[in-house]
C-alpha cells in the first residue's frame, strides 16, 4: 500500500470513526446514537482493512453492524421512552464517566505499550486459518470459556422469555375468565368492555 | 369514542399505545378505510399485542350512500338499478330479491321462461362472484394476484355474457317485476354452452393449483374458526355458515323460481375454518354449473315478462323475499301505503351481518390471520354499507 | 482435446471478450509505468465500481421489464406493451414518472433518518457484487473472505430497512421494519450454514475459490449438498421479500411494510435495489450452487460471465416463478420453519461436510470415486430430511384432511348439521391431511 492511499484511508476513517463516536454523545435521541454508533463501527473496520486485516474488518461489519447494532436498536424499541432524549441519564454519567476513564487509560496504556512496527512487516493473507489455528491451539481455553458463557447466556435468556410467555397465558386466562363470567353473550351484540385508554395509572406504568 | 377522535386516528400514523398494567403496550391499528384488503372502504380497527390481535373492532359506513330513504322517493320500478349498487358483484341476485319481494307485495305471477332464465342468471352470477371472492381470498393469503386472474377469466365470461344479454356488465339491471328485462340473445345460449364445457378443466385446474397447496393449508386450516353454534346464534348465511357444518340453503329450504325442480347438492364444511368456506365456495360453483346445464336443458318457450304496469300500485301491505345470494341470506323487505313508491324498503345485506362474526373469528390469532378470515368471509363493502 | 482447450484459452489480449479483465490489466500497467501506484490501484477500482453499476443500472431497467412480463405471463396477460416496442421502455417511464413526483414525508417523520435509507440501500446493494466473480479473474475484489464479505454486506441492510421503518413514524412501517429485522436475523443463520457446507467442504471462503473448486472436481454443488442448496434458496427469498416470504412488505397485510411512506423516487430507489439484490443473489445462487462461470469446458468457448449470467437468469427465473405461484407464509411459520427445519437440517449437512472433507483429505480417497457416492447418499439424505420434516412438524390443524359433505336432503340448523357429519359414506371430497 502506497503511502498516500494509505494516509487518506487512514484520516478519513478516523475522523468517521471518530466524529461518529462524538456525535453518539452528542445526539440526544437514543436512536440517532445507535445509527452514529454504526458509523462509528464502520470506520473501524475500514481501519481494520488499511492493517489488511480483512478478516476482521468483515467480522466486525457482520457481528458489530449487522446483529449487534439492530439488536441494540430492537432493545431501545422495546423499552417504553425509545426515542426520548437520554439526557435525563446524568444522574448515572458519575459512574459511567469513572468506568469510561479506566477503560480508556487501559486501552491507551496498551496502546502505548505496544510495539507497531511488528505490525506492518507482517502483511498477514490467510487471517481466518491463522486466528482458527490459534484460537483453537493456543487460546483453547478462553475460547470455550467464551463459548460456555455464551451458551449459558441463550439458555438465561430462554429461561426468561419463557417465563414471560407463562405470564401471558396467565393473563390471558385472566381475560378468559372474565369474560366467561358475564355468562351466555350473545354474540352479534357484544359490547366490548372500553379498553382503558385514560387508566389512571397509565401515566405510573410507563 | 367520538368522531373527532376517530378522523384524527384514521389520519395520524402515530402510535397510540394503551397500557394494559403489565408493562406492555398493545398497538393500535388501522386497517382501512384506504388499505390493500379491506376490499373497499372499511376500517378495521385492530389492537395488537406483537403480532396478536386482541381486539378488532369494525368501522363502517364509508359507502353509505342512504340507498334504503332513496328508494322511498321512487317508484317499484325506478328501484331496481339501486340494488344492483348494493351488492355490486353479485347485482343478478340482488335484482332478483328485490323483483321477488315486489312481485308478492304486487302478486304477480310470473311466466316460467322468466324464472328459468332468473335462475340461469342467479347461478352465473354465483359462479362469478364466487371466483372473485375465491381470488380475492388467495391474494389476501399472500399470492401474487396468480389465482386471482385466473379466476378473473371466469368471471370475464359470465360478465360477456351478461353485456350479450342486457348490455351491462356489473350494474346489470336486468331483472323486472314480473320477469326480465329481455329475453336471451341468440348467441348467448351457444355461448353458455361453451362456457359450461370449459369450466369442469378450468375448476381441476384451480384444484390442481390450490387445493393441495400446503401454504396455503398452513395459512387457511384452523384460522378464522367459527363453532356452527355461534354461526347460527350470529344469523351467519351462506358458505361462512355452510363451512360450519350447518346445511343451510334458501335454494333447498324456501325454493323460489322453481329451484326445487332442479337436482342439486348442497356442499357443507367440517371445521368451519377459512380453508372449508373457500372449499365450500368451490364445490358450489360445480352445483351451479349442475344447476346451469338443467335450465339450459329445460329452458321453457314463452313470454318473459308479465304485464306489469310501470307505476304498479301495490295494495298497502308489507313482503319480505330471499333469495341465497352468493354471500348468503339476501332479503328485501318492502312496506307499501298504497302509492307508487314504497313506503319502506330494507335490505337484509348478506355481509354485513357475516361481517359481525369477524371479532369472534379473528381475535387470538395473528395479524395475518385476521386479514385471511376478513378475505374468506368475502364481504362487498357496498352492501354492508347501502 | 488438448488442442481444442488449447485454441480456446483466453488470448490475454485486450480485445478478447471472454475476459474483460485483460482490459483492466492493461490500463492498470499502463498507469504504473508513468504515475504513482496509488492512483493505479483507485483507477481500478472506479472502473471496477463503474463496470459493476454500468452492468447494474441498464439490468435494472430490463429486470422490471422482465419480470412484469414473465409475472403477466403467469398471470394469463399481456403485461406492459404500450411504451415503446414490446413495452420495453415501460421501466423509463415509470422511472420517468417517480422522479417527477412530490416526494412526501410525514409530519411527524425523523426527518434525517427518513431521508437517508433510500440512498444507503444502495450501499449493501452494490458493493455485494464486489466479490460475484463474472469469470476466472473478474471479480472486482477477489477477497479471501468473501464468503463473510458478502453476508457481512447483506446483513447491513437490515440496519437501513429498520431506518426506514422506525423513522417514518406509520404502523404499517414500524410492523415492516420489525417482521424485516426478525426475518432476516433468523434466515442469516441457515443463510450461514449452507454456506459452511460449502465452505467447510471446498476449503475457502474465496467466492471464486468455490467456483474453481466446482471446476476442479467437475462438480457442481447442487449436486453435492442439495438441501443446503434448498435452504439458501428459500433463506435468500426470505432476506429479498419475496412470496412465499415477503411478510415484511405483505401488501394484503401492511401496505407495503418499511417503505410505506416513501413517495416518488425514493420508493423508486428501494424498488430498485430490492430487484437488484435479487438478481445479485440469483447470481450467487448459480456462484455457489450451480459451478457459477464454469460450465464443464464450455467456458473455454463461451465468455465466462455469460455463462454467469445465462445460470443467473434461471436462478431468476425461478424466483419469478415462485412468486407467481405461491401464497404467502405466516410469519410464525416462517420463523419456526427457519429455527425448527432449515437451521437443524443445514446443521446437519455441516457436519455431513465436516466427515466427507475428512475421508477425502485425511483419509485419501480417490475423489473421482467418492464424490459420486457421497453426491447419491447427500442426495439421499435430502431427500429423507424433506419427508421426516414433512410428516414430523406438520402443525395439527394440517394433519387432519379438510372434508366437504353433500347435505343432500338434510336441510336445517344445527340437527341437520349433525346428521349431515355423522354420516358413514366417504365424504364428496377430502383435501390434504396426513
Amino acid at each position: 500500500m502506497s503511502d498516500f492511499g494509505f494516509h487518506l484511508a487512514f484520516w478519513s476513517l478516523a475522523a468517521m470513526t471518530l466524529g461518529g463516536a462524538s456525535m453518539i454523545i452528542i445526539s440526544r435521541n437514543l436512536i440517532h446514537a445507535v445509527i452514529w454508533l454504526v458509523m462509528s463501527m464502520l470506520g473501524i473496520a475500514g481501519l481494520y482493512l488499511t492493517l489488511s486485516a480483512d478478516f476482521i474488518a468483515v467480522v466486525q461489519v457482520l457481528i458489530y453492524v449487522g446483529a449487534i447494532s439492530v439488536l441494540m436498536l430492537f432493545a431501545i424499541m422495546l423499552t417504553p421512552r425509545a426515542e426520548r432524549d437520554n439526557s435525563q441519564n446524568i444522574k448515572t454519567g458519575g459512574p459511567a464517566a469513572l468506568v469510561v476513564l479506566l477503560v480508556m487509560i487501559s486501552t491507551l496504556w496498551v496502546a502505548i505499550d505496544t510495539d507497531w512496527g511488528a505490525v506492518r512487516e507482517a502483511a498477514l493473507t490467510d487471517q481466518a486459518r491463522l486466528i482458527g489455528e490459534s484460537l483453537i491451539k493456543h487460546y483453547i481455553l478462553p475460547f470455550e470459556i467464551g463459548a460456555v458463557l455464551l451458551t449459558a447466556a441463550l439458555v438465561g435468556a430462554i429461561a426468561l422469555a419463557r417465563q414471560d410467555d407463562e405470564d401471558a397465558a396467565v393473563h390471558a386466562a385472566s381475560l378468559q375468565a372474565e369474560l366467561d363470567g358475564e355468562g351466555s353473550v350473545d354474540p352479534v351484540n357484544v359490547v366490548d368492555p372500553p379498553i382503558a385508554a385514560e387508566a389512571p395509572d397509565s401515566e405510573a406504568a410507563s | 369514542m367520538t368522531t373527532a377522535d376517530d378522523t384524527q386516528l384514521a389520519m395520524q400514523g402515530t402510535i397510540e399505545a394503551l397500557t394494559t398494567g403489565d408493562g406492555s403496550e398493545p398497538v393500535v391499528v388501522n386497517l382501512g378505510p384506504q388499505h390493500p384488503s379491506t376490499h373497499g372502504v372499511f376500517r378495521l380497527k385492530v389492537t395488537l399485542d406483537g403480532e396478536i390481535v386482541q381486539d378488532a373492532e369494525m368501522r363502517i359506513g364509508y359507502l353509505h350512500r342512504s340507498m334504503e330513504k332513496l328508494a322511498e322517493e321512487r317508484t317499484y320500478t325506478q328501484n331496481i338499478p339501486f340494488t344492483d349498487r348494493i351488492d355490486y358483484l353479485a347485482a343478478m341476485s340482488n335484482n332478483l330479491a328485490y323483483c321477488l319481494a315486489a312481485e308478492e307485495l304486487l302478486g304477480i305471477e310470473v311466466p316460467p321462461r322468466a324464472q328459468a332464465i332468473r335462475v340461469m342468471f342467479a347461478e352465473l352470477q354465483r359462479v362469478a362472484s364466487h371466483a372473485m371472492a375465491n381470488g380475492t381470498f388467495i391474494n389476501d393469503c399472500g399470492a401474487w394476484h396468480t389465482p386471482l386472474f385466473y379466476m378473473f377469466r371466469d368471471r370475464e365470461r359470465v360478465l360477456d355474457m351478461f353485456e350479450m344479454t342486457c348490455g351491462a356488465r356489473l350494474t346489470t339491471n336486468y331483472m323486472r317485476i314480473g320477469g326480465v328485462a329481455f329475453d336471451l340473445p341468440d348467441e348467448l345460449l351457444p355461448t353458455l354452452e361453451s362456457f359450461l364445457a370449459d369450466m369442469p378443466d378450468r375448476i381441476a385446474d384451480y384444484e390442481a393449483l390450490l387445493m393441495e397447496n400446503e401454504i396455503l393449508h398452513a395459512r387457511a386450516r384452523g384460522v378464522g374458526v367459527i363453532s356452527p353454534e355461534m354461526a347460527i346464534n350470529s344469523s351467519l348465511s351462506g358458505p361462512v355458515l355452510r363451512a360450519t357444518g350447518v346445511p343451510w340453503d334458501l335454494r333447498k329450504a324456501n325454493p323460489y323460481c322453481g329451484y326445487e325442480n332442479y337436482e342439486f347438492d348442497v356442499p357443507v364444511g367440517e371445521q368451519g375454518d377459512c380453508f372449508d368456506r373457500f372449499l365450500v365456495r368451490m364445490a358450489e360453483v360445480k352445483e351451479s354449473l349442475k344447476i346451469l346445464r338443467q335450465v339450459v336443458d329445460t329452458l321453457p318457450d314463452g313470454p318473459w315478462l308479465a304485464d306489469v304496469p310501470l307505476h304498479a300500485r301495490p295494495e298497502p301491505g308489507e313482503a319480505y323475499a330471499r333469495v341465497e345470494s352468493p354471500r348468503g341470506e339476501l332479503g328485501f323487505y318492502l312496506v307499501s301505503d298504497g302509492g307508487p313508491a314504497p313506503y319502506r324498503f330494507h335490505c337484509r345485506p348478506p355481509s354485513l351481518i357475516n361481517l359481525t362474526a369477524l371479532k369472534e373469528m379473528s381475535v387470538g390469532g395473528t395479524l395475518a390471520d385476521a386479514i385471511v378470515t376478513l378475505g374468506s368471509i368475502d364481504i362487498v363493502v357496498g352492501e354492508i354499507d347501502r | 482435446m488438448t488442442d481444442l482447450a488449447q485454441l480456446g484459452n483466453v488470448l490475454g489480449a485486450w480485445y478478447d471478450f471472454r475476459d474483460l479483465n485483460n482490459l483492466q490489466r492493461l490500463i492498470t500497467e499502463w498507469i504504473a509505468e508513468w504515475g504513482p501506484d496509488w492512483l493505479a490501484s483507485i483507477v481500478t477500482g472506479v472502473l471496477g465500481a463503474l463496470g459493476i453499476l454500468a452492468v447494474v443500472g441498464p439490468t435494472l431497467l430490463i429486470l422490471i421489464w422482465v419480470e412484469r412480463k414473465v409475472i403477466s405471463r403467469f398471470q394469463q396477460r399481456y403485461g406492459p406493451n404500450r411504451v415503446g416496442p414490446k413495452g420495453l421502455l415501460q421501466p423509463v417511464a415509470d422511472a420517468v414518472k417517480l422522479i417527477l413526483k412530490e416526494q412526501l414525508a410525514p409530519r411527524a417523520a425523523d426527518k434525517l433518518i427518513f431521508f437517508l435509507p433510500p440512498v444507503l440501500i444502495f450501499v449493501p446493494g452494490i458493493l455485494i457484487w464486489g466479490v460475484l466473480p463474472f469469470g476466472p479473474r473478474m471479480s472486482v475484489a477477489d477477497l479471501n473472505v468473501g464468503v463473510l464479505f458478502l453476508l457481512a454486506v447483506s446483513g447491513t441492510a437490515v440496519l437501513v430497512i429498520f431506518m426506514a421503518g422506525w423513522s417514518s413514524n406509520n404502523k404499517y412501517a414500524l410492523f415492516g421494519a420489525m417482521r424485516a429485522v426478525a426475518m432476516s436475523i433468523s434466515y442469516e443463520v441457515p443463510m450461514v450454514l449452507a454456506l459452511l457446507t460449502l465452505v467447510v467442504f471446498s476449503g475457502t471462503m474465496s467466492v471464486n475459490g468455490i467456483v474453481e473448486w466446482q471446476q476442479q472436481e467437475d462438480v457442481i454443488f447442487i449436486l453435492l449438498f442439495p438441501l443446503s442448496a434448498i435452504a439458501f434458496f428459500f433463506a435468500a427469498s426470505a432476506e429479498l421479500n419475496r412470496t412465499p416470504a415477503d411478510i415484511s412488505e405483505a401488501e394484503s397485510e401492511i401496505v407495503a411494510g418499511y417503505h410505506t411512506e416513501y413517495s416518488g423516487m425514493r420508493f423508486g430507489l428501494f424498488y430498485a435495489v430490492e430487484l437488484g439484490n435479487t438478481l445479485v443473489v440469483s447470481g450467487f445462487i448459480a456462484t455457489f450452487f450451480l459451478g457459477g462461470w464454469w460450465l464443464w469446458g464450455l467456458d473455454q468457448w463461451v465468455p465466462s460471465w455469460i455463462i454467469l449470467l445465462v445460470k443467473t437468469g434461471a436462478v431468476y427465473f425461478l424466483l419469478i416463478w415462485t412468486r407467481g405461484t405461491l401464497p404467502r407464509l405466516r410469519i410464525d411459520q416462517l420463523m419456526s420453519f427457519c429455527w425448527k427445519a432449515l437451521v437443524p437440517a443445514t446443521l446437519l449437512f455441516v457436519v455431513v461436510a465436516f466427515v466427507e472433507r475428512t475421508l477425502l483429505i485425511s483419509e485419501g480417497w480417490d475423489t473421482t470415486v467418492a464424490l459420486p457416492i457421497m453426491a447419491v447418499f447427500n442426495i439421499a439424505l435430502t431427500l429423507g430430511a424433506i419427508m421426516l420434516f414433512a410428516r414430523v412438524a406438520r402443525p395439527a390443524p394440517l394433519r387432519r384432511p379438510a372434508r366437504i359433505r353433500m347435505a343432500g336432503s338434510d336441510i336445517g340448523g344445527l340437527r341437520a348439521a349433525r346428521e349431515v357429519a355423522s354420516r358413514r359414506e366417504e365424504p364428496q371430497f377430502q383435501v390434504g391431511g396426513d
